[in-house]
């Protein structure tokens, strides 16, 4: 059942054998695995059923005092959490992103792909694939794309799935997806607009005893449960640990003042221009978002080779490109122009414009052909049809891990009293060094093949250009709440159990040491999988 | 200017500058002469005109002063061999793209071959002038 807290009678005891607070991908993902198993879970929400600024979403503001992130735009506080801005992008981490690299300070999980495996693919049903994936040779194959010859010592190609559940819309939000599930679910109890507002411990702080939880009119309820686990992501996990460190006098996996620390994000941004004499037509079949039958939807682009990241000590990343359309060509003419009826307007050199279209009519038309089988729309930017002469290389970095760089307890506090978040993101040369190494590669890769030469951007070349210019935060808040096998390295074991609790668990980004390159909900929801299967045991 | 204006240019200047040349540097010459018809095939289209080559090639001197060196760079891009300058040249380039063998000159990421192209057009710019 879906219930408001508003509605409720005021200091309301609630009892579960489970209490997940967070309902986004992770917090979704548990209840469901629980329930199956016919456990009772009370699922906390912070926000209603819908985006409410004043209601919920305010309650995320903080301070920042380092790079550039958005608090409050990154994250959505409200039933589906941050999937209801989810593109669907997924992808497993890779295997050297599990390792401990002793080039990279602070790398390593205590667990190795292989173990996550046949969690990742229980994943794929989770994140709406209705089949498992094909490997990526049967992939490419049903795409009847093949890649050109890349020398795979130093840059891969890499394949991320798109989920089917999305059907064009531009995002794939969880809660239409599983509010119906929730809503008829025996076995979760659903609470809306449940603001976390405390948290008790048995007398040597080892083991929660409750979580008291508030509405913005001041209706509060208390959950008292066999098992906790947090699923607000990877700031508010943190931030309530950090909270509940404070509310009991210690404990909470903060013993090493760790909580909050390692603070992660993927940075985005343009690496390169790829330009080329000829139209880049058959590059664009190849590296760009194809689909295929069975609403199989893939992204291919470049990874750098795990023996380039060992060798030459760098980061993991990857790239894509992004096409630029050619002003001259008949398809960018008919893209104009079917714009500028779509809004009314003759554009005045509609003239020059059907001159363009009928000299490159049979492009026009393969264009139009592929945009109808493909569903996209005729104005959608870079996909495969459009003929370009250039290509922007757009990279999401790897970023190390890097204690300074954290979340902590601000000095405002929020409408409920809790002191609100204080970021200070950082990001260090490694990141850009890798970035040049793989650009560089990409460069002389695609020059070797005849693909285009490249032009690399100023901030790969001059140490000086600050790399805030050009990334931007993707808003994966990742390494918070690290996982490792002692308390001295991780604030959660290889359980995902907060060290020095019994019964407290964090699932989400937050858990992650390191952070690959690929898109981190893929692996929220694997680990989650495996969190649940934990707990049901 | 074109493509090829751009390279006859170049090989032009590249084959009176030779002439000049003390003999120990001419003799490269005949090679030099080969290096004519590979640049007929080199392809600088995207990098743009004549100008744009030459600058490149100041940028890349700049950062590599111990190249300043036309009869060296000549023997560097036209090495004796039995291989034909057209062919040594192009397996220079594809050697140096396999290999990573490159330069990043005003962005642009150059095979190393590439690189001393330029800067030899640059030298010989500089002599002319």
């Amino acid at each position: 059942m879906i219930e408001d807290l508003r509605d409720l009678p005021h200091a309301t005891t609630i009892t579960a054998e489970v209490c997940v607070i967070g309902a986004g991908a992770a917090g979704i993902t548990i209840a469901r695995e629980l329930a199956q198993s016919a456990l009772s879970v009370c699922l906390v929400e912070g926000g209603g059923m819908q985006y409410e600024y004043l209601e919920s979403q305010a309650l995320y503001q903080g301070t920042n005092i380092g790079v550039p992130m958005s608090l409050e735009g990154g994250r959505l506080r409200f039933l589906g959490g941050s999937t209801n801005h989810w593109g669907g992008r997924c992808a497993p981490l890779d295997d050297i992103d599990f390792r401990r690299r002793d080039w990279i300070e602070h790398s390593g999980w205590p667990l190795d792909r292989a173990e996550l495996d046949p969690f990742y693919l229980r994943a794929q049903k989770v994140a709406g694939f209705s089949a498992p994936w094909l490997s990526d040779a049967d992939t490419l194959s049903r795409l009847k794309v093949a890649l050109p010859a890349i020398n795979q010592k130093w840059i891969k190609p890499f394949l991320w799935h798109y989920t089917p559940a999305m059907q064009d819309a531009p995002v794939w939000k969880w809660a239409p997806a599983y509010a119906s599930e929730l809503r008829e679910s025996k076995y979760i109890r659903t609470l809306l607009h449940a603001n976390f507002a405390s948290i008790s411990t048995d007398k040597d702080r080892s083991r929660v005893q409750a979580v008291t939880v508030r509405s913005l009119n001041g209706v509060t309820a208390t959950i008292a449960a066999k098992s906790f686990v947090l699923c607000c992501g990877g700031i508010e996990n943190a931030r309530l640990l950090l909270l509940g460190a404070q509310q009991n006098a210690g404990g909470f996996g903060n013993q090493k003042d760790l909580v909050g620390r390692y603070l992660m994000q993927h940075s985005r941004g343009p690496a390169g221009l790829i330009v080329s004499t000829e139209r880049m037509s058959k590059v664009q079949e190849q590296f760009n978002i194809l689909r295929g039958p069975d609403g199989l939807e893939v992204e291919v682009g470049l990874t750098l080779a795990p023996q380039v990241q060992e060798h030459e000590r760098l980061l993991n990343c990857s790239g894509v490109l992004q096409y630029q359309g050619d002003p001259e060509s008949g398809v960018a003419a008919a893209q104009d122009t079917w714009r500028a009826l779509l809004s009314g307007r003759w554009a005045p050199d509609m003239g020059e414009k059907v001159g363009l279209i009928a000299r490159d009519f049979p492009a026009v038309a393969e264009s139009l052909r592929h945009r109808l089988s493909s569903g996209h729309s005729l104005d959608r930017e870079g996909a495969a049809g459009v003929p370009s002469r250039s290509a922007i290389l757009l990279l999401d970095l790897e970023q190390a891990p890097d204690p300074e760089s954290r979340i902590s307890l601000g000095q405002d506090r929020d409408a409920l009293g809790l002191q609100r978040v204080q970021a200070n993101w950082r990001i260090g040369e490694l990141e850009r060094r890798t970035a040049a190494k793989f650009t560089a590669l990409v460069a002389a890769e695609f020059a070797r093949l005849g693909i285009g030469r490249c032009r690399i951007e100023p901030w790969l070349r001059d140490n000086r250009v600050p790399m805030t210019d050009a990334l931007q935060e993707t808003y994966h808040y990742m390494g918070t709440t690290r996982m490792a096998d002692t308390p001295t390295e991780g604030v959660v074991d290889r359980n995902c159990t907060v060290h020095g609790m019994n019964n407290l668990y964090v699932a989400g980004s937050s858990v992650f040491p390191t952070a690959g390159q690929a898109n981190p909900t893929l692996t929220i929801v694997a680990l989650a999988l495996r969190l649940a299967d934990f707990i049901r045991r | 200017m074109g493509r090829r204006n751009c390279l006859r240019g170049l090989v032009g200047a590249l084959l009176a500058l030779s002439l000049e040349l003390p003999l120990g540097a001419r003799q490269s010459a005949p090679r030099i002469t080969e290096l004519a018809s590979w640049l007929r095939l080199f392809d600088a289209d995207i990098l743009g005109n004549r100008a744009m080559l030459g600058r490149l090639g100041a940028a890349y001197l700049a950062s590599h002063p111990h190249e300043r060196n036309f009869p060296q760079l000549s023997r560097w891009l036209a090495a004796a061999g039995p291989t034909p300058v057209e062919l040594h040249l192009m397996e220079s380039i594809a050697r140096d793209w396999a290999e990573h063998r490159i330069a990043v000159v005003e962005g642009w990421v150059l095979a190393q071959t590439e690189a001393r192209l330029c800067a030899a057009l640059h030298l010989m710019d500089g002599a002319r002038a």
